[in-house]
């Protein structure tokens, strides 16, 4: 993982307060959110909050692209859609990026979220991101 | 998937209430064919009483949603306003809660906590039975980024709803009142499922 977006990441309180943690594997970004019963969203069944998941997967394509291009800030939202495909069980939750397409100042990224089989994801984003 | 709630007891409630309609019903003697009211003549309507909605026994505590689901208690979101068809949500501003530390940004993924919450309540409003609303996707334009010190507000309006499928589309401010243009930040377009609550 370059310093640089460690550093980028470390600033953000909300990264903090989620607690998901990055590894970096070939180029590619690897993000686990550890399970917590912070992050409940439905108390009937302990399914894992949309939102968190959604906040992961953006964060996630957030900083895929941050390395990809070696940007010095982190880029903006522009629009996202997500996809929720199947229910967060109460485990820990996977995630990675792709960029689809990067012009000078949009890129096009999707991420995807999984809990045990990476063949399986249970959400998938795809948003735009305003570089520089 | 979105979260809820809907106690048990609530259900149980419903229930009871639904119940007693149908006996009414069964009760209820049956016009017979021979005496047709006369053309002009219409019978008078009657008033049905007021059968109280699942969702309408939350307004009466608002403050229970966000105490029955760890995630909204974690980040603070509170539901403020709940009526037929819409909700209001707000985030107040949290530390915590930023991506931006110096210029008091607050996290988009925050704010999709919120936006997912608020708008399958207000999908949640639309139906009269207990059900559990599950987000099937949600799409979020963002205008530009919230103002340091300022709450998030988004008002959900559920405009369609059929048997099993919601749409909702909601505006978030970054203010705690007012619907001006300039204090938008951001617009959603969301779907939301329903599963009945099987009580057990």
């Amino acid at each position: 993982m370059p310093r640089y977006l460690n550093k980028l990441l470390e600033e953000m309180p909300y990264c903090q307060h989620l607690g998901l943690e990055f590894n970096f594997e070939n180029e590619e970004i690897r993000a686990r959110l550890p399970y917590k019963t912070d992050l409940v969203g439905n108390p009937l069944t302990q399914l894992i909050h949309g939102g968190v998941i959604g906040a992961c997967l953006e964060l996630t394509a957030v900083a895929q692209l941050t390395m990809t291009r070696k940007l010095e800030r982190l880029p903006k939202t522009i629009n996202v859609t997500i996809d929720f495909l199947r229910p967060g069980r109460p485990k820990d939750v996977h995630f990675k990026a792709l960029v689809y397409k990067q012009g000078r100042r949009v890129a096009n990224l999707e991420a995807f979220a999984w809990q045990d089989d990476e063949s399986q994801p249970i959400t998938k984003l795809h948003g735009n991101f305003l570089m520089g | 998937m979105f979260f809820l709630v809907l106690l048990a007891k609530l259900l149980k409630i419903d229930n009871t209430v639904f119940m007693s309609d149908k006996t009414n019903i069964e009760n209820e003697e049956k016009p017979s064919d021979n005496n047709k009211p006369e053309a002009g003549t219409a019978e008078p309507h009657k008033a049905e009483p007021h059968k109280t909605e699942p969702w309408e026994y939350l307004t009466q505590n608002l403050d229970m949603m966000s105490d029955v689901i760890p995630q909204s208690k974690a980040i603070g979101a509170k539901l403020t306003k709940l009526s037929k068809g819409r909700a209001t949500g707000m985030l107040p501003y949290n530390e915590k809660l930023l991506s931006d530390k110096e210029k008091g940004i607050m996290a988009s993924g925050a704010v999709v906590t919120l936006l997912d919450q608020t708008c399958g309540t207000a999908g949640m409003t639309a139906f009269s039975e207990a059900i559990l609303p599950v987000t099937l996707d949600l799409r979020v334009d963002y205008m530009r980024p919230s103002r340091k010190g300022n709450p998030i507000r988004c008002e959900a309006h559920c405009y369609k709803s059929t048997k099993t499928i919601a749409f909702v589309r909601a505006n978030v401010y970054d203010t705690e009142e007012g619907d001006d243009e300039a204090d938008l930040i951001a617009t959603v377009q969301s779907t939301f499922s329903y599963t009945k609550i099987q009580p057990k």
